[in-house]
């Protein structure tokens, strides 16, 4: 019988753009054409794996521009999809290593691509993610026709238009910060509330990365609710839980969901009563996660 | 007027349906009424009267005439030999319409008396003189064993079966001499009867009464008398307490309920009890129904693994008149039936049924409750809001929470046209199920039944019966063709109804409990995270069950149809009601007198077999076959 809930995802409490995984994932544009080659490395000096993403143009572009196709495209060996008149936009890229996956995480493999060659088109996106504890560092070389290599994206040093991902689940208070300038944020997931309707998550909250600091550098945001860091300068951004925020304690928890639909008391020649005594909606659904 | 006007019960029986049933005794059980010495038993056509008798009975070697010891010579062991024959019997219940009386039985015949005609022969086996005088003298003796003699060819007479000359030499108990000229005395024997109850109130036996006894012509008269004196013994002394029919007292059916019958008093309403009036025997009898002696346990829903019945066809009767044979119950009789019968009753059965996002199951023991029974001027029986209440529901759900996911949000998106790139999603409960739980509705749920039944009789053919087999063969091997006695629904209803608003809070509580169990190993943040996400615990359980407001209406609907648990009880009712259950079934032929060694049962085909139904009883009615 499986696990209805993965308990490592959900009481994840630290986040490392350099080492994305779990809820976390790093999205990375590739503006040029080319084939990149993808290294994973668990401690970001020895690689274990390396993949291969081939970007080029979209098909009825590429041929438009036949005459003025960059010198050093080398579509060597011949182009990989040829089954794929258009290339996607965007890949999704799991970035722990394939023998893991086939062995402990392969529950979660199919939920993530994990090619071993992927195509993108010119502009398109590849994020990288993966289970919670089979993170690798990524850093992907661009290879010139000669060989030559040029470095593209390094997951420990996030450039410009590079975005990370996190979703939080446990309520706390957690620091923000990023490494490569020293900036620091506090953020805040509050605790949970059981209420008369479902909760569900608000849309995610966009943090700028700037090299000034995280803006807004203090957030508050509802539990399961995304944080979107848009980084617009260098850097590798960590989330990590400061205080743990347990709520009400068992004592004071509520030990039962069975909310009642309880008719309104009226008594005669008074306003009506709510016996609950639950007072106004609980946070939930559509509940803002906006900064303070 | 109605037959059971004035008692619960009334059982009639027409004379001409006695007299079939004499006739029927008289042919399959000749020896009981055809008596005779050994010499008759082994040459019974001898008798005074040829013996009409059944093929049956020669072709099953029984025999013919019964065995009666020897006439005994005073003052000798010798016996002679001689037969007495019944020919024929007659019954007449008042008013006589069949036997003419004779003077000295004062016709017409009385009030509340029957009539019978027998007509009877006696046989002396006159022993021939040359015989008789070669016969020695034997002192009677009786304390040696019976033996016949029997005369070689030489003309000396020994003893059978062989004796050594010792033996020979002490005198025999009883030695039957031969027969030689039949001397055969016919007459014609006439007597009155009447029947009474008699014994103590609980014990009372139903037992005939001789009015007066005529021998016909037979003279002198002082011979008649002293004859017709013996006679009346041999009727008073032994026939009539021989026959004498108990009343039953307690009888437990088939565990449901007990039954106490008495006769019903006399009264100024009912002076005569039992009756013998309109050409029938009468017998009028009270009802009581008392709590059965159950063994514990109800029914299972399996049953037993007896065959099912040989479906049955409608048969209409081909006689006119009266009826053979009446058995009325009043409408108060099958009221108390009812109860007992409800009172009585137990079944239980489960079920299950996957129904894509939720199953459920059951398991069930029911009884009976209120109600009642009425009958109808229609020949319909109507049965009103007959609760089915529940010893035990466990009601069982296995529930697939819906998989919720979190995160997934976009973080790239196309303007104007979806996202690019999506934040990894986190999923819960995606098993299948997610949680089972169990809730015992046996106090909060009822169902009402109420039918119109229509009393009908089918006669079936053994299917198992083969062509070669007679009757006799049929009983034998347990084939008998049956007469069948059906309640058919024409109109059967049940509904789900009385559901306490209760179940909804104990659905949600074992909802809320059973979630508790699974989330039970999570720090309190994260049960409460889920909690929260999964909402109140009633949308919940609403969404997933597609509960709606009316629970009732729900739980009708998935006991009742999806798990069929009214089939269950359709069925279980069904047992004792529907079609293809007959209620009971009755043996064609009818044993009058069981099989008794290598005798032959005496059967009485049941030409027809009728209910008939009307607003103040129920009447079972039959013609028996000649």
């Amino acid at each position: 019988m499986k696990p209805f809930v993965d308990r490592a995802t959900l009481e994840q409490t630290s986040f490392d753009s350099a080492l994305p995984s779990g809820t976390a994932a790093v999205v990375h544009r590739f503006q040029r054409e080319g084939r990149y080659a993808v290294a994973l490395s668990p401690d970001g000096k020895q690689v274990v794996e390396t993949r291969t993403i081939y970007v080029e143009h979209p098909r009825a572009d590429a041929a438009a521009a036949e005459g003025a196709k960059p010198r050093d495209i080398v579509l060597e060996p011949p182009r990989p999809f040829p089954e794929h008149p258009q290339l996607p936009q965007a890949i999704e890229l799991d970035v722990s290593r394939s023998a893991t996956l086939a062995g402990a995480a392969a529950a979660d493999a199919d939920q993530i691509a994990t090619p071993q060659v992927a195509g993108l088109v010119t502009g398109g996106y590849a994020s990288f993610t993966a289970p919670t504890g089979g993170a690798h560092h990524v850093v992907i070389t661009r290879i010139g026709a000669d060989g030559e290599q040029e470095k593209e994206f390094d997951s420990t040093r996030l450039g410009a238009t590079d975005a990370f991902a996190i979703t939080l689940f446990r309520p706390g208070t957690y620091a923000m910060r990023n490494a490569v300038g020293g900036r620091e944020g506090r953020l805040v997931v509050h605790y949970p509330q059981i209420g008369r309707t479902a909760y569900r998550p608000a849309e995610p909250v966009t943090v700028a990365v700037h090299e000034r600091g995280f803006e807004p550098g203090e957030l508050t945001i509802g539990p399961g609710q995304g944080v979107i860091f848009q980084v617009a300068a260098e850097s590798r951004i960590t989330v990590e839980l400061l205080e743990p925020d347990d709520g009400p304690g068992d004592a004071g928890r509520k030990t039962s969901l069975a909310t009642r639909r309880v008719r309104p008391l009226v008594r005669p020649g008074s306003e009506r009563l709510d016996p609950s005594g639950e007072g106004s909606p609980t946070a939930g659904d559509g509940e803002p996660g906006g900064s303070t | 007027m109605a037959l059971t006007d004035h008692s619960d019960i009334y059982v009639a029986v027409h004379d001409a349906g006695i007299n079939r049933i004499a006739h029927a005794v008289f042919r399959q059980r000749p020896s009981l009424v055809n008596l005779g010495t050994v010499g008759f038993v082994r040459n019974p056509e001898r008798l005074c009267e040829k013996i009409d008798a059944h093929p049956v009975v020669t072709q099953r070697g029984n025999p013919l005439v019964g065995l009666v010891p020897g006439l005994p010579v005073a003052l000798t062991s010798y016996t002679v030999e001689y037969c007495f024959q019944v020919t024929t019997l007659q019954l007449d219940v008042h008013p006589g319409n069949i036997i003419s009386l004779p003077p000295q039985l004062n016709p017409p015949l009385a009030p509340q008396m029957m009539a019978v005609q027998a007509g009877a022969c006696f046989g002396y086996g006159c022993p021939s003189p040359d015989l008789v005088a070669k016969l020695p003298y034997l002192p009677a003796a009786s304390d040696k064993p019976a033996i016949q003699m029997r005369q070689n060819a030489d003309g000396r007479f020994v003893a059978t079966p062989q004796v050594n000359d010792r033996q020979i030499d002490k005198p025999p108990r009883e030695v039957m001499i031969p027969a030689g000229e039949l001397l055969c005395t016919c007459l014609d024997i006439f007597g009155t009867l009447g029947f009474d109850f008699i014994g103590p109130l609980g014990h009372q036996r139903l037992a005939g009464r001789l009015g007066g006894i005529e021998i016909v012509d037979l003279a002198p008269t002082s011979l008649e008398d002293s004859i017709e004196c013996y006679l009346s013994l041999v009727v008073k002394l032994g026939v009539l307490p021989k026959l004498q029919i108990p009343i039953i007292q307690f009888s437990t059916v088939t565990g449901l309920f007990s039954l106490e019958v008495e006769p019903t008093p006399n009264s100024a309403a009912l002076p005569f009890n039992p009756a013998l009036e309109d050409d029938q025997f009468k017998v009028f009898l009270d009802l009581a129904v008392g709590p059965g002696q159950t063994s514990g346990g109800g029914g299972g829903s399996g049953g037993g693994s007896s065959p099912p019945p040989d479906p049955g066809v409608v048969r209409g009767r081909t006689r006119t008149g009266i009826f053979d044979a009446t058995a009325a119950l009043s409408e108060k009789a099958v009221q108390e039936l009812f109860i007992g019968v409800r009172d009585g009753f137990s079944k239980s059965g489960s079920g299950s049924k996957d129904l894509g996002p939720f199953s459920v199951s059951y398991a069930a023991e029911v009884h009976l409750e209120n109600g009642s029974i009425d009958l109808r001027s229609d020949g319909s029986i109507a049965i009103k809001e007959l609760d089915v209440a529940f010893n035990t529901l466990e009601f069982c759900l296995g529930l697939d929470i819906p998989k919720i996911c979190i995160g997934g949000f976009c973080i790239i998106g196309i303007p104007f046209d979806g996202c690019l790139v999506h934040a990894p999603s986190f999923c819960l409960f995606e098993d299948d199920p997610d949680i089972e739980l169990c809730l015992d509705l046996a106090p909060f749920v009822r169902i009402e039944l109420s039918a119109t039944l229509e009393a009908l009789t089918k006669y079936a053919v053994n299917s198992a019966r083969t062509a070669a087999m007679n009757d006799w063969d049929a009983i034998e091997a347990g084939l008998p063709n049956h007469w069948q006695i059906y309640i058919d629904p024409i109109t059967l209803d049940v509904d789900l109804f009385d559901v306490a608003d209760i179940v909804r809070n104990l659905l949600e509580d074992a909802v809320d409990a059973a979630l508790d169990t699974i989330l039970g190993p999570l720090p309190g943040w994260a049960k409460d995270l889920i909690k929260a996400i999964l909402g109140p615990v009633i949308d919940l359980i609403g969404d997933i069950l597609d509960l709606g407001d009316d629970i009732e209406e729900w739980l009708s609907d998935k006991l009742g149809v999806s798990l069929g648990l009214f089939n269950f009880i359709l069925t279980a009712v069904a047992d004792h009601l529907a079609k293809g259950h007959p209620l009971a079934q009755i043996p064609d032929p009818l044993t009058i007198l069981p099989a008794d060694g290598t005798l032959i049962p005496v059967l009485v085909p049941i030409e027809f077999l009728g209910l008939h139904v009307d607003d103040v009883e129920m009447a079972l009615e039959v013609d028996l076959g000649g």
